[in-house]
């Protein structure tokens, strides 16, 4: 291994693990806003105990993803130097700005938390709606960087210089929509679940007949919010590869593992690509399906890896990943509709019911599972460049600095941070719990 | 170039006090047994964010420079970053597990010196950056500030009364 390699595990790393809290970090506000709202519509104590009860873990999560943040930052700076001094004329706007959306939502966080006894009511709720803006606003600006680095407009290079620079017509495309959308929306469905998983556990813990009914009212709702989540995002997903095959044609043949540019090109689940890397062999195919995925239409010419230098070529382990997701996807798909097909059925009885509980439990963890193979799919199919065409990684790397020993340290502390935050709310869930 | 410095240096003059505050209770916290969650839990990550606002500012407006600047302040950037990791671990420990881990001591004290490697690396950039960039020379990507005003002026309107709010709360502790 060398450094460029240590430098590329290490952002991986880091970015894996942050991507975990900041999720949480952006849909817990939404979760604990609806769970207030509903508990002053109802004037129910149990579900005002329970948003508080969340909050405490809200403030936990952003806690790790302040700093693991804080650290994706500073190796922008200090190991990837070459991408900022590339691309801060357009997405320094949106890094700059980001750092105020976060102000906002670390203040109004902090005031929240600050002000249960202080507030009640509509006034202390109404304290959740700046943390909500700037946690998605923050998620935003930096989706918009990202969408560049991925589909890189606005900008003409003339003798390997950037001019004639239009940031905003960079910025605000139909990459960064679909990038964006995609990811907001996955962010709260994966809290919606986590959620929907916690209070099923607090079920089971036994309790009043009120907490019982109130953790069910929320069960219920999240597991429905989930759901209609899940379409928007099965939806999304496929306008997204659309508009992928017509805008990062690159990356689309590397996640279909398309070798050969083909009209009525078959989609194919899990086959493998021939020795010399010129067909696909094997899995199972459908007739025209890819070229249908790409363009509703069985001619549309799909283009191949082929067409690409094979030094150009992205990972194609995106592939695997990619059918992996669309697995989950399905999962996710069946299991609100299982959970609310047994929960008419069983009427009351439902969380009783282990099948229901546990399918509940699972859909948190398999969501943040989607969440990161998303990001990984976006991320390793963007390579080996750093900004899409423009910019390679080794580019953008700074070579003069050795991170080798930093790839095996930081690892470690992300563990110890991970099992520390997540052992401390497991135990705030498990001891305490809300109520 | 004076405005762009302004966007760095302001948040961090603001940051450095109140870390120094948060690094007091942290040893004020071992030497009386007792946590000072009040304050700490509510100005935590604001005054965290002051910090990411001047790197943010530093690493986009002296975009030209960050590459001159990075071999010589990535060891101690990397070490303050490795330490952050590790005082939310302990932060999370001492500030809600208090009195019930049996790790809560150690803790307390990881989470005190964190604040001193902290310092240390902090000077340490400081020193390295204004040592390094060529500042008669160095180019400025001044196409952000002009989101960079209207950002911080907004930004701080909104803010300025829970924060006010937030930071009285130092007032209550003896």
């Amino acid at each position: 291994m060398n450094d460029l390699s240590a430098a590329r595990a290490f952002i991986g790393d880091s970015l894996g693990f942050h991507i975990i809290f900041a999720l949480f970090g952006v849909g817990l506000p939404l979760a604990i806003f609806c769970i207030e709202w509903w508990s002053i519509r109802r004037k129910s104590a149990e579900l005002l105990s329970l948003a508080h009860f969340l909050t405490r873990i809200m403030s936990l999560f952003v806690i790790v993803g302040v700093v693991s943040g804080t650290l994706i930052a500073i190796q922008m700076s200090v190991i990837w130097s070459g991408l900022v001094d590339f691309g801060a004329p357009i997405i320094g706007i949106p890094f700059a700005l980001e750092g105020y959306a976060f102000l906002i939502e670390a203040v109004f966080l902090g005031f929240y938390v600050s002000t249960w006894k202080r507030y009640a009511g509509y006034h202390h709720l109404l304290l959740l709606v700046p943390v909500i803006l700037g946690a998605g606003m923050s998620a935003v600006f930096i989706t918009l960087a990202n969408a560049w680095m991925n589909n890189p407009q606005g900008f003409e290079m003339v003798n390997g210089v950037m001019t004639n620079i239009h940031p905003w017509k960079g910025l605000l495309t139909a990459t960064a929509f679909f990038e964006i959308a995609h990811s907001l929306i996955s962010y709260y469905m994966t809290t919606f679940f986590a959620i929907a998983g916690v209070c099923t556990f607090l079920i089971t813990k036994g309790g009043s007949q009120q907490r019982a009914r109130a953790l069910r009212l929320v069960v219920n709702r999240f597991m429905l919010f989930g759901f209609v989540c899940i379409i928007l995002l099965a939806g999304l997903g496929h306008a997204s590869m659309q508009h992928l095959a017509q805008a990062e044609p690159r990356k689309f043949a590397a996640i279909q593992m398309q070798p050969e540019t083909l009209d009525h090109a078959p989609y194919v689940i899990g086959g493998h690509l021939d020795s010399n890397e010129e067909h696909l062999e094997g899995g199972l195919r459908i007739p025209n399906g890819l070229s249908i995925l790409a363009d509703n239409d069985a001619d549309t010419v799909v283009r191949g890896l082929r067409e690409y230098p094979r030094a150009d070529w992205p990972l194609l382990i995106v592939n695997r990943l990619f059918e992996v997701k669309m697995v989950l996807v399905g999962f996710l798909t069946l299991i609100p509709l299982l959970y609310l097909a047994l929960y008419r059925r069983a009427q009351k009885m439902s969380l009783d019911s282990r099948i229901a509980g546990w399918l509940v439990l699972c859909s948190g963890p398999l969501s943040v599972l989607l969440v990161e193979l998303g990001w990984m799919i976006t991320e390793l199919g963007r390579q080996p460049y750093a900004v899409a065409g423009y910019l390679r990684v080794e580019q953008a790397f700074t070579a003069s600095v050795s991170v080798m020993e930093w790839g095996f340290i930081f690892p470690v502390a992300f563990v110890l941070l991970f099992v520390v935050s997540f052992g401390v709310a497991f135990q705030m869930i498990r001891k305490e719990g809300p109520l | 170039m004076n405005i762009a410095l302004f966007f760095v240096i302001f948040p961090l003059v603001l940051y450095v006090p109140l870390l120094l505050i948060e690094m007091n209770l942290s040893f004020l916290s071992i030497a009386r047994g007792r946590s000072f969650n009040d304050y700490m839990h509510v100005t935590w990550e604001t005054t965290h964010t002051l910090l990411i606002l001047s790197v943010i500012a530093f690493v986009w407006l002296f975009n030209d420079a960050v590459p001159m600047v990075a071999p010589v302040v990535a060891l101690p950037l990397l070490l303050a970053a490795l330490c952050f990791l590790l005082r939310a671990a302990a932060y999370i420990i001492v500030y809600y597990e208090w009195g019930t881990h049996p790790l809560q001591r150690f803790a307390s004290q990881c989470f005190a010196v964190s604040h001193l490697v902290l310092v240390a690396g902090l000077l340490w950039v400081v020193y390295g950056v204004a040592t390094t960039v060529p500042w008669n020379t160095v180019v400025i990507q001044s196409s952000l500030i002009i989101y960079l005003w209207p950002g911080a002026i907004a930004t701080l309107v909104i803010v300025a009364f829970p924060v006010a709010q937030m930071y009285k709360t130092l007032a209550s502790i003896d």
